[in-house]
């Protein structure tokens, strides 16, 4: 992909097709492609644009994230159906047998990559559908709200466990995919919190940009 | 004269709308980054001045229309900006409003007509 159409694609994300398109127009004509004026003038402007939204439409966002959550439960229980259904059609019809064939990783590592990595791809290209445009501020403030939640499910559990002197955890969980899972375990609380805000914003930026690097081209000559 | 329901303008908006007014037919980000370097001595940051002028033109202050491409710009066609009338007159009452502010006060370099 050339660096432009990369530019434009991180735009997209934050604003309308037009406007991104004559941005990185702009950009060029002042900065050229090569050097990092060009990519500065890039990345300050999607974070400022992101931020722009997040601070002027807040509660529009909530609403984003709030829907986010709810596709991305529909997104988990998805994948809990693969994963069952792949696990039945290996046992089944593939005649495998999991301890003797095939170690127990395997299972856990399908359930890692479809709960933890594909899901919150797929939850990237459902916003980048829905909410063309503001599919960035989108994921970040969806990353932000689930990281909220972590945590202070995370410290509730925690404190719960310390007052009653038990263990404390809740974990829903179908085939290694866990589709809730808060523990007491303070190092657990912040390793998943770390997650919601590296990894995760990353996966659902990748795919809210996979979902609209199909409508990269140059804008015809039209009223913005 | 401006009336009432004029509304009221930040301190970069007035800039920029007006070095839009000042650049006529040809403003749009890269040109009126420049009007604002060379009259005022500050140089703009690209995401406040997109933001400005998404804004203004969310609050109708503002039209877009897309101009020509050119090979400089990797084909990308110049976003053009021009100012409506509820613009004007919004910076007019920005401007009535300091110079009402600015009587009887003398500062070092300010000439008053």
């Amino acid at each position: 992909m050339p660096r432009t159409d990369l530019a434009e694609l991180i735009l997209l994300l934050v604003t309308s097709h037009e406007r991104a398109a004559s941005m990185v127009g702009d950009f060029l004509e002042e900065a050229g492609t090569r050097g990092w004026r060009f990519w500065f003038l890039v990345v300050r402007t999607a974070v400022s644009q992101a931020w722009r939204q997040i601070t002027e439409t807040p509660f529009d966002l909530g609403g984003i994230a709030i829907r986010g959550l709810v596709a991305e439960l529909g997104f988990l229980l998805l994948a809990c159906i693969v994963q069952v259904m792949a696990i039945w059609t290996a046992v089944s019809i593939l005649l495998v047998n999991f301890h003797a064939d095939l170690p127990d990783w395997v299972v856990v590592w399908l359930g890692y990559f479809l709960g933890n990595l594909l899901v919150p791809f797929q939850v990237g290209r459902w916003m980048a559908r829905r909410y063309p445009g503001r599919e960035g501020a989108g994921s970040v403030t969806l990353a932000t709200a689930h990281a909220m939640i972590r945590l202070c499910g995370g410290f509730i559990l925690w404190g719960v466990s310390h007052v009653t002197g038990g263990e404390m955890h809740i974990d829903i969980s179908f085939a290694q995919i866990h589709v809730i899972a808060w523990y007491d375990n303070i190092f657990h609380t912040l390793t998943a919190t770390v997650f919601c805000l590296t990894l995760y914003p990353v996966l659902l930026l990748a795919g809210a940009a996979f979902a609209r690097a199909r409508s990269l081209h140059p804008p015809s000559n039209s009223q913005s | 004269m401006p009336g009432p329901q004029a509304p009221f303008l930040g301190e970069f908006e007035q800039v920029v709308l007006l070095a839009i007014l000042r650049l006529d037919d040809n403003a749009y980000g890269v040109t009126i980054g420049k009007e604002i370097r060379e009259c005022t001595d500050r140089n703009p940051a690209p995401g406040a001045l997109y933001n400005t002028l998404d804004r203004l033109e969310d609050k109708g202050m503002l039209t877009s229309r897309m101009g020509d491409a050119s090979p400089q710009r990797g084909g990308r066609a110049k976003r053009l900006f021009s100012v409506t009338a509820k613009g004007i007159e919004a910076v007019a009452r920005a401007q009535r409003d300091y110079q009402r502010l600015m009587q009887h006060i003398t500062l070092p370099g300010i000439v008053h007509a």
